[in-house]
C-alpha cells in the first residue's frame, strides 16, 4: 500500500519536484540566480507568461486549444505603444483597447469552434497568422519605443512594498480567477464541457455559450499581456508574441502534470510559467549559448506532453 | 402501486429511418401512470431509439407524442430539458458522467444549489445530493470523485442522478449492464420505492429475471415493429422468449458439412481483468466454427481481446494444438497463428486513407520483402488481386482508398488480411456489424471455406440467426460468465436466447 501511496505522490506532485530541483540547481551553480535583483526580474518575465497561461489553460480546461497568443500578443503590444505614444492615449484606455481587441479575437474563434465545431487548432493558428499580419500592417515593421510616459513605464518598472507591479497584477488575477474556477457555476461548468460534452449537455449547461465565453476569456487575457510585454521591453519589437508562444503552451501542458491526473489546472500553469521563465533565466546566466534554451523548452515541452497523454491513457482503461 | 387507468404518455405511430435501415415503423406506446413497462427486443429491434425519440434525443420521421389521454398535450415538439422540466428523467446507457467531478457535482449538475451571484452553495450541495444517493446506496460517499469510483459505483451514481430531479417518468436504458450483484439490489429497492411513490418506469433490459420482478406491463419490439403490449404476469418466460424472436422466415446462411477434427486450441481457467466474472474453460477443434453469444456487456469482447493478448488477464492458461503457450501481447498471438478481426474496423483494423492493396499486406508486409526490406511491388500486386477476387471485395481497383468503399466491404478487406497470415485460428469479433445483407452473405460463405480448409474458428455475435445458422456449438454469456454451453443441432433460437436474457432453466414454463 505503501508503494502505491508513493506511486500516487510522486504521479501529482513528480513535477513540481522537478521544478524544485531545477531551481535549486540554478541557485547552486548559476552565480547571481539567487540574488533579490534577479528574482524580481524573474517575477516580472513570469508575470507576462503566467496571465497568458491563465487565458489558454481556460480554453484548454473546456477541451479545446487556443494557439493564437503568437500573434495577438504581438499585435495588442503594438497597438499599445502606437496609442500611449503617438495617439496620446492613457494608460487605462490604451489597456481597455487592448483587452477589447483581445476578447473580439477570442469571440471570432470560439464561435466558429463551438457553434460550427471547426478545430480550435486550425482556427486558432489562423488567427494568429491574422493578428501578425495586422501587427505588421499597424507598425509597417518599425518598432515603437515607449519613452517618456512614467505613468505607463510604472507597469513594468515600479514597486509596491518592493514587490513588481507586474507580479502584483498577476497574483490578484490569479486569485480572482481561481475563485471563479472553483466557486462559481460558470467556471465549474466550463471544467464539465471539457471533460464530458454530453454530461454537460444533458445536464442543461448552454455548451456553445460557455465554449464562446472561455475563449473570449483566453483572448481578453492575451490582449491585455499582450499590452503589458510591450510595457515590460518598452516597446513593441515586430513579432514579439512569438517569444511568448513557447513559454506559456509549456507551462500549460507541464502544468497538467502536475496536482491532477493530467488535467489543465490554475495553479500548475502558473507553477509552469514560473518553471519556464527560470529555464530562460538560469541557462542565460550560466552563459549557456543563447540558441539552447528554445531547444531546452521546446524538449520540455514534449516531455510533458508526453506525461499527459500517459495519464489519460491510465484513465481512459477504464471506460465509462 | 398506484391503481390508476390513466395514460400518462403515448406515442403514436412513429417511424424513424436511419441511413440503410428503417430502425422504427409505426409503432405505438402508451405508458399509464404509475406504471413499470419493460421495453424488449431483440439487439437492433429499435428499444433505445424509441427512447430517445421520447426524449428527444432523436426526431422521429413521422409520429406524434402525447402527455396525458384526454385533452392531450401534445409534446412533440418540446426539448429534451422542456421535458425534465415536466417531470421526463432518463439515465443514458453511456452514464454521462465527469469523471473529475466529485459525487455531489455530478449528481446536481447544471441543477446546483447558487447564491445570489452565482456561487456554489458547497455545504447544500453535499447535503442535497447525500440525501438523494442515499436512496441508493450508502457505501457511496458524494465527496469523492467519479474517476475513483467503480463501474458499478459509476453506473449507482448516475441513476441517483437520475432521480435527483424527482422525475414522474423514470427512463431507464439497460441500467444494470453495469451493476454488479449488490448493485442491482441497490437499484431494485429504489425502484420499489419509486413505484409506491407513483413514479412511471420505462425499464429497457435483456434479462428476463428483472422484467418478472420489476415490470407490470411488457412491450416487444422486433425490427422495429410493436408485436406484443400485455400485462408481464400473462405471460410465460418462453412464450415471452417466441415473440421476441418471431416466427419470420430466417435468412438462411449456407452451412457446409465439414468433419469437426482434433481439439488445436484451448483455454483453461482463464479470467480477464476486465468485465468476465468466472474462469472460462472451452476448447475449439479443427474444422469447427465456435459461436460466443450475450448481449452487450456480457463479457464477449473482454474475453477474446484478453485471449489475443490486447487486454491484461488474471489467471489462466492457452494450449495451443495441445502446447502451452505465452500469449503477453499480440505480437505472440500472432505468432502462435491465432488471428483477431476486431469489432471496431474503422478505429482498430483498418487505415482508411490507405489504399486496398497497402491495407491487406499492411501486417504481412514482411512477406512481399526483398532483402527484408525492399518491397516487391509485383508479389503485392498479385497478392492482394488474388485476396480481393477470393472474398468478392466490390472495389474499382486495389489502389482505391479503403474509406471510398462500403461498411461491408471495408470489413472483408479486414477479413482478407487476416487470411494473409498463416493463421490457423480464427477469432472473428462481430465481423457483420452494420453491413448489408449481401456482404453479409459473403462474409458467412467465406467463414464457412476457412473452416473447410481447417481452422479453427471462434465467432462473436449477437445476433442469434447468424450463430444458429453458422456455428456448430454456442457458448452462451451472461453477466460476465459463461451460462450454458450448447450443440447448434440441439437447440432452437428461442432456447438460447432464453440464456442470453439470463434464463436458469429451459423447457419448464415460469409464469409471473
Amino acid at each position: 500500500m505503501a508503494s502505491k501511496r508513493w506511486a500516487d505522490f510522486i504521479s501529482l506532485y513528480g513535477s513540481l519536484l522537478v521544478v524544485i530541483i531545477i531551481t535549486a540547481f540554478f541557485c547552486l551553480f548559476a552565480r547571481r540566480f539567487a540574488c533579490w535583483d534577479n528574482i524580481q526580474n524573474i517575477m516580472v518575465q513570469t508575470a507576462i507568461i503566467g496571465l497568458t497561461s491563465l487565458g489558454l489553460v481556460t480554453v484548454m480546461m473546456a477541451g479545446e486549444i487556443d494557439l493564437s497568443m503568437g500573434g495577438t500578443i504581438g499585435f495588442t503590444g503594438a497597438l499599445l505603444a502606437g496609442l500611449v505614444m503617438q495617439q496620446g492615449y492613457s494608460l487605462f484606455s490604451a489597456l481597455g483597447v487592448c483587452i477589447l481587441v483581445g476578447l473580439a479575437f477570442g469571440f471570432v474563434s470560439g464561435w466558429l469552434v463551438a457553434r460550427y465545431g471547426l478545430s480550435s487548432f486550425l482556427v486558432s493558428v489562423s488567427i494568429m497568422f491574422i493578428a501578425m499580419g495586422l501587427e505588421r500592417a499597424y507598425t509597417h515593421g518599425l518598432t515603437v519605443w515607449i519613452r517618456k510616459r512614467p505613468d505607463v513605464l510604472f507597469l513594468a518598472q515600479g514597486k509596491i512594498a518592493g514587490l513588481p507591479v507586474l507580479m502584483i497584477i498577476l497574483l490578484a488575477a490569479v486569485v480572482i480567477y481561481w475563485l471563479w474556477q472553483t466557486q462559481f457555476n460558470s467556471g465549474i461548468y466550463i471544467r464539465a464541457i471539457g471533460e464530458n460534452i454530453d454530461a454537460a449537455r444533458e445536464a442543461g449547461i448552454r455548451v456553445v455559450f460557455l465554449k464562446t465565453v472561455a475563449f473570449m476569456i483566453a483572448g481578453g487575457f492575451f490582449g491585455f499581456s499582450g499590452a503589458l510585454n510591450a510595457i515590460r521591453t518598452s516597446g513593441n519589437v515586430l513579432y514579439s508574441g512569438q517569444h511568448v508562444w513557447i513559454p506559456v503552451l509549456g507551462a500549460c501542458f507541464f502544468g497538467a502534470t502536475m496536482f491532477t491526473r493530467g488535467k489543465p489546472n490554475i495553479l500548475g500553469a502558473v507553477v509552469g510559467s514560473f518553471f519556464f521563465t527560470i529555464i530562460l533565466n538560469g541557462l542565460t546566466l550560466t552563459h549557456v549559448a543563447f540558441y539552447m534554451v528554445p531547444i531546452v523548452q521546446g524538449l520540455i515541452l514534449i516531455g510533458a506532453v508526453g506525461v499527459t497523454a500517459m495519464r489519460r491513457k491510465e484513465i481512459e482503461q477504464v471506460k465509462f | 402501486m398506484v391503481e390508476n387507468n390513466q395514460i400518462y404518455v403515448r406515442m403514436e405511430g412513429i417511424y424513424k429511418r436511419f441511413p440503410g435501415v428503417q430502425a422504427l415503423k409505426n409503432v405505438d406506446l402508451a405508458v399509464r401512470r404509475g406504471e413499470s413497462h419493460a421495453l424488449v427486443g431483440e439487439n437492433g429491434a429499435g428499444k433505445s431509439t424509441l427512447v430517445k425519440i421520447l426524449t428527444r434525443e432523436y426526431i422521429e420521421d413521422a409520429g406524434k407524442i402525447f402527455l396525458g389521454d384526454h385533452g392531450d398535450q401534445e409534446i412533440t415538439r418540446k426539448t429534451y430539458l422542456e421535458l425534465q422540466k415536466m417531470g421526463f428523467s432518463l439515465m443514458h446507457q453511456d452514464l454521462n458522467l465527469v469523471p473529475s467531478f466529485t459525487v455531489a457535482q455530478n449528481i446536481l449538475l447544471g441543477r446546483e444549489p447558487l447564491t445570489k451571484i452565482k456561487t456554489m452553495k458547497w455545504s447544500e450541495l453535499r447535503e442535497t445530493s447525500s440525501t438523494i444517493i442515499r436512496q441508493v446506496t450508502d457505501r457511496i460517499s458524494v465527496t469523492s470523485r467519479v474517476e475513483e469510483l467503480s463501474i458499478s459505483q459509476r453506473a449507482l451514481v448516475a441513476i441517483a442522478r437520475a432521480v435527483a430531479t424527482k422525475p414522474q417518468l423514470l427512463i431507464l436504458d439497460e441500467p444494470t449492464a453495469r451493476l454488479d450483484r449488490e448493485g442491482v439490489d441497490a437499484l431494485f429497492a429504489l425502484l420499489n420505492t419509486l413505484k409506491q411513490e407513483g413514479v412511471t418506469i420505462i425499464y429497457i433490459s435483456h434479462r428476463l429475471e428483472e422484467i418478472y420482478q420489476m415490470c407490470d406491463q411488457v412491450t416487444v419490439l422486433r425490427d422495429g415493429e410493436r408485436t406484443f403490449t400485455g400485462p408481464v404476469k400473462e405471460i410465460g418466460q418462453v412464450e415471452l422468449v417466441n415473440l421476441i424472436v418471431g416466427r419470420k422466415m430466417e435468412q438462411q446462411i449456407p452451412k457446409e458439412e465439414v468433419p469437426i477434427g482434433e481439439v488445436v486450441f484451448s483455454v483453461k481457467d482463464f479470467k480477464p481483468q476486465e468485465k468476465v466474472q468466472e474462469k472460462v474453460n472451452f476448447d475449439l477443434r479443427k474444422s469447427e466454427i465456435l459461436g460466443i453469444t450475450g448481449s452487450v456487456g456480457a463479457g464477449k469482447t473482454e474475453l477474446v481481446r484478453a485471449i489475443f493478448g490486447l487486454d491484461k488477464r488474471e489467471s489462466g492458461l492457452v494450449f495451443v494444438a495441445g502446447r502451452k503457450v505465452s500469449i503477453k501481447s499480440t505480437k505472440n498471438a500472432i505468432d502462435e497463428q491465432i488471428m483477431l478481426v476486431p469489432e471496431d474496423r474503422r478505429e482498430e483494423g483498418l487505415v482508411t486513407d490507405f489504399s486496398v492493396r497497402e491495407n491487406l499486406s499492411l501486417a504481412s508486409l514482411q512477406k512481399y520483402c526483398r532483402l527484408g526490406f525492399w518491397i516487391n511491388g509485383k508479389k503485392e500486386k498479385t497478392r492482394a488481386k488474388g485476396l480481393v477476387k477470393n472474398l468478392t471485395i466490390h472495389t474499382p481497383g486495389i489502389e482505391q482508398l479503403v474509406r471510398n468503399l462500403s461498411g461491408g466491404n471495408q470489413q472483408k478487406v479486414v477479413i482478407s488480411r487476416g487470411l494473409d497470415s498463416d493463421a490457423r485460428i480464427f477469432i472473428f469479433d462481430e465481423p457483420t456489424k452494420g453491413i448489408d445483407v449481401g456482404a453479409k452473405a459473403e462474409i458467412y460463405r467465406f467463414i464457412g471455406r476457412l473452416a473447410k480448409e481447417g481452422a479453427g474458428i471462434i465467432y462473436i455475435s449477437p445476433e442469434l440467426p447468424e450463430i444458429l445458422g453458422l456455428c456448430d456449438r454456442v457458448l452462451v454469456m451472461f453477466g460476465g460468465r459463461i451460462m450454458k454451453q450448447l450443440s447448434i443441432m440441439d437447440t432452437t433460437k428461442e432456447e438460447v436466447l432464453f440464456y442470453v436474457m439470463g434464463g436458469e432453466k429451459y423447457g419448464k414454463q415460469t409464469v409471473g
